[in-house]
């Protein structure tokens, strides 16, 4: 069994973050729960191949991915996906032709709930893909580890998913009375 | 786009470096807003806390794993029979509760309220098994209402032990199939099926109801009660409930076996 203290110092400050990724994957607190325990468990029992030096938090991260997959795949409900690419292909980027004149200021009104629901809104491997890259500030490179998929896939699902973000945000926006339907 | 361009706006959108005059509008305008929109996602996900009592229920977690032989997965498949007749159990249960939830008025107050069941734990690996389907998103969505602040865990057999007191060893090898019971109020009860004789889980006071075996345990602080069920056992475990309480939670399941 891996040194227990040093486990804990390595890994245990980053179960908050655990937390939050696990959220915005499966967006059910007591979901969230098992699959940081589960996540920390197996890192424990692993932490033998954890390269010291290495970045913890991303290696966490990617047991934690493997274990929502895990997850999923036994509930059954990873139907037909359509890759990305195909998307991009079939439909817009998400960008409408609108700008906003003061981002800062417009994405003050909206509250952290918003925000976060708005982000929830997005397919899963877009919004998990964006909080790793916007909320956790990992590379593309560490995010294309963690998620098992090309660097090249990384970055037209964090350009998707920015210009999906941005479009939610703006619906948002246009509810509350604080934008009209094409400019700001 | 190309990559290099697409790359350098990532990296502006990743940065508070100004912007340069190589940039169009529009690219500049991507990047600023962008910029906003990751500086405020981020902000938004800094409210998402541990729930309380999580860090406690990762110590306990990680205890139990420190001091236990990496499960064997072979084990999992080990009843697979025994896993059917609590599956048909639990189904009989979920039925139970859901008829209780649509006709409160043939059951009393207190039954049409409290049983509750989150049947997210089928096994004692988390891995292998969740029950799918529409009644359990339903129990769910109950249970992330009343979410409660008594752990509830994967290894519940061991862990829900270890919280009233007993050796985890107890039911550690024997374990087949746990469940979590969640009353209106937050106060969840651990129902744990192991596959040993009532009789040999050395509780302090076994005793007969109805002409069925019981028992319940009151050593080390166990707040735990435990009856044979279809040849298997099942034990209610919950700090929160009284013997009595227990014993009504088996109770109620033996008449939901029993339907």
């Amino acid at each position: 069994m891996a040194d227990r203290k040093e486990f804990e110092a390595e890994a245990l400050p980053h179960a908050t973050a655990l937390y939050r990724a696990a959220m915005a994957m499966c967006r059910r607190p007591a979901l969230a729960e098992d699959l940081v325990q589960t996540t920390l468990v197996k890192a424990l029992r692993r932490f033998g191949t954890f390269r010291s030096g290495s970045n913890c938090k991303a290696w966490l991260m990617r047991i934690l991915h493997n274990t929502w997959v895990d997850y999923l795949r036994h509930r059954k409900v990873v139907g037909p996906t359509v890759p990305v690419e195909e998307q991009l292909l079939a439909g817009d980027d998400g960008q409408d032709e609108t700008h906003w004149s003061d981002p800062h200021d417009l994405l003050e009104n909206f509250s952290d709930e918003q925000v976060i629901q708005a982000l929830a809104e997005l397919p899963d491997e877009q919004r998990i893909t964006l909080f790793l890259s916007d909320v956790e500030d990992l590379s593309q490179e560490e995010i294309a580890e963690i998620t098992g998929v090309a660097v090249g896939t990384v970055k037209s699902r964090t350009s998707r998913a920015r210009g999906v973000m941005r479009e939610k945000l703006h619906q948002y926006a246009v509810e509350m009375g604080l934008a009209g339907r094409r400019e700001f | 786009m190309s990559d290099s361009s697409a790359g350098r706006l990532e990296e502006l959108i990743h940065s508070d470096q100004p912007l340069d005059a190589t940039l169009t509008d529009d690219q500049a305008r991507q990047v600023t807003e962008q910029r906003a929109i990751r500086q405020r996602l981020a902000r938004a996900y800094e409210s998402v806390s541990m729930p309380e009592g999580m860090a406690e229920r990762l110590t306990a977690a990680l205890d139990l794993a420190d001091s236990q032989p990496e499960p064997q997965r072979a084990r999992v498949f080990r009843f697979p029979a025994r896993l059917a007749a609590t599956a048909s159990i639990a189904a009989a249960l979920i039925a139970v509760v859901l008829l209780w939830n649509l006709q409160p008025a043939q059951a009393t107050a207190t039954q049409a309220e409290f049983y509750k069941i989150h049947l997210a734990h089928l096994q004692p690996n988390p891995d292998e098994a969740y029950l799918r389907g529409q009644d359990r998103d339903a129990l769910a969505q109950h249970l992330k209402q009343t979410a409660g602040k008594v752990p509830i865990m994967p290894h519940s057999a061991e862990l829900a032990g270890r919280y009233c007191g007993c050796s985890p060893a107890r039911f550690y090898d024997s374990t087949v199939a746990s469940y979590v019971i969640v009353k209106p109020d937050g106060r969840r009860v651990s129902v744990v099926v192991v596959d040993k004789p009532v009789a040999q889980l050395g509780f302090t006071h076994p005793f007969t109801r109805d002409g069925k075996e019981f028992a319940w345990c009151s050593q080390n602080g166990c707040r735990m009660a435990a009856t044979s069920i279809q040849g298997d056992t099942y034990v209610a475990i919950g700090k929160e409930f009284t013997e009595m309480e227990l014993l009504d939670v088996l109770t109620a399941i033996r008449q939901a076996a029993a339907e």
